[in-house]
């Protein structure tokens, strides 16, 4: 029973001792593919020349050379992206710097220009001021515009008297 | 001399505002001489009126002579809406006026009790709903100050800022709301019926009639004539030609038309 024993034993030790050094060849193999693929040429072959996931064997093989490409591609991108970064920044101090026509929000108002569909009497290029009407003046304001309507509707004996409240507002500011 | 003692209203504006044109003019007539060399074109001062006018206007538009001023100076409203405004205001005294008379053997005191108020305006303003009815109660108990009897001639009366009581800036608020919503209902009537018609953008002015007067029962066939007429840009003896031979018309045009005139519920008949 002893030697049997001892015998178990030392069959246990030399199957480990095998399992050690198949794990250690399957390591060294792994190494020398890998190695062996990046030293080939791309294209030379189905599977040659290309990089394999370690992960997955079922990944598409990528040559190594196309993966360079797009690094190298990736990283000017992202040069391009700071560079434009950087100008938009430098550009909008410019603008506010230069441009006479900044001013602080809240005292002016800034006009619709002079085109067709703005009406007459708000038609204007440029920053306007801001008079901060209180509610008496524009009540007081809305009233003189309702009496000089009136009043100029009266003195018109054509038709055309019938004029909206619109257009009336430049007529009113030219008399006033 | 005369221009001193009636200022225009541009210039009374600069100078009152709270503007630095030109930094503290001493006198006015000083004023009136600088102001050239701020403004280099008429067009620049009437541009910053135009644009000082409705900024105020949106500020304020909380009170409703700037809210209907507002709203027919962008287009979103007649100019008949503001008539028929002042029209309900001149209405609406006399007719407390003459219930005064009545109920005081002749002789008008001024004075009328809130239930017979209310009463009175209930028969006047028949399309408006009772939750209005309630506010406007509201208003009048809190202008009689906790009295049994109104001053109706003082609701209408304006303090020297231009303000009205708030029994009248509710009365305005609700005449320029209902207005606005019926506007609306029917314009989007059109629109439904037009889309059921097959979205061809035309409908015939039977169909227009039908829709006007399924948005106001009460609206009388002589008004609902002027309305068609309004949209068709015709005569109303040429709606009666134009019904029988069954012309279409273009909606997007009729509707743009049709409220370029004041559109309002009618009264009830014999309220």
């Amino acid at each position: 029973m002893i030697e049997k024993e001892t015998q178990i034993s030392v069959l246990r030790k030399e199957m480990g001792s095998m399992r050690g050094s198949q794990r250690a060849l399957t390591d060294k193999y792994n190494t020398l593919q890998s190695s062996l693929s990046r030293t080939e040429v791309p294209g030379s072959g189905p599977g040659s020349g290309s990089v394999r996931s370690s992960s997955s064997s079922t990944a598409v093989p990528v040559s190594t050379a196309v993966v360079e490409d797009l690094v190298d591609q990736i990283e000017k991108l992202k040069q391009q992206i700071e560079e434009a970064k950087m100008r938009a920044k430098a550009d909008k101090v410019d603008e506010n710097v230069e441009s006479e026509a900044f001013q602080p929000a809240g005292n002016f108002f800034n006009s619709r220009g002079t085109g067709d569909d703005v009406p007459e009497y708000l038609r204007y290029d440029g920053p306007l001021r801001n008079w901060h009407l209180s509610k008496r003046e524009c009540e007081r304001a809305v009233n003189d515009v309702w009496i000089a309507k009136e009043e100029w509707q009266g003195d018109q004996e054509d038709e055309e008297s019938n004029i909206h409240l619109s257009d009336f507002i430049y007529i009113y500011c030219l008399e006033k | 001399m005369s221009e001193l003692s009636d200022p225009p209203l541009v210039c009374y504006l600069l100078l009152t505002s709270n503007i630095n044109v030109f930094p503290s003019p001493s006198s006015y007539s000083s004023f009136l001489l600088l102001l050239p060399l701020r403004y280099e074109s008429n067009q620049a001062l009437i541009a910053e009126f135009g644009y000082n006018l409705i900024d105020a206007l949106e500020r304020y538009i909380a009170d409703s002579d700037c809210k209907i001023f507002l709203k027919i100076l962008q287009g979103e409203l007649a100019e008949e809406v503001r008539d028929d405004e002042i029209t309900m205001l001149v209405d609406i005294p006399r007719v407390m006026e003459d219930e005064d008379v009545s109920i005081h053997s002749g002789v008008s005191s001024g004075l009328l009790p809130i239930p017979i108020y209310m009463r009175r305006l209930r028969r006047l303003l028949t399309t408006k709903p009772e939750s209005a009815f309630a506010k406007l109660q509201k208003a009048l108990q809190f202008e009689a100050k906790k009295g049994r009897n109104v001053a109706y001639g003082e609701l209408f009366e304006e303090d020297e800022d231009g303000n009205q009581g708030d029994f009248c800036e509710l009365l305005r608020a609700q005449h320029l709301e209902e207005i606005i919503a019926y506007d609306k209902q029917l314009v989007d009537a059109i629109a439904a019926a037009e889309e059921r018609e097959g979205g061809k953008g035309e409908l015939h002015l039977s169909a227009l009639r039908d829709v006007i007067q399924s948005t106001d029962a009460d609206k009388p066939r002589a008004e609902i004539n002027l309305y068609l007429a309004r949209g068709c840009n015709c005569t109303i003896q040429e709606i009666g030609e134009k019904e029988t031979n069954n012309e279409p018309f273009e909606v997007a045009e009729f509707v743009l038309r049709l409220r370029d005139g004041l559109l309002k519920k009618s009264e009830k008949v014999g309220a």
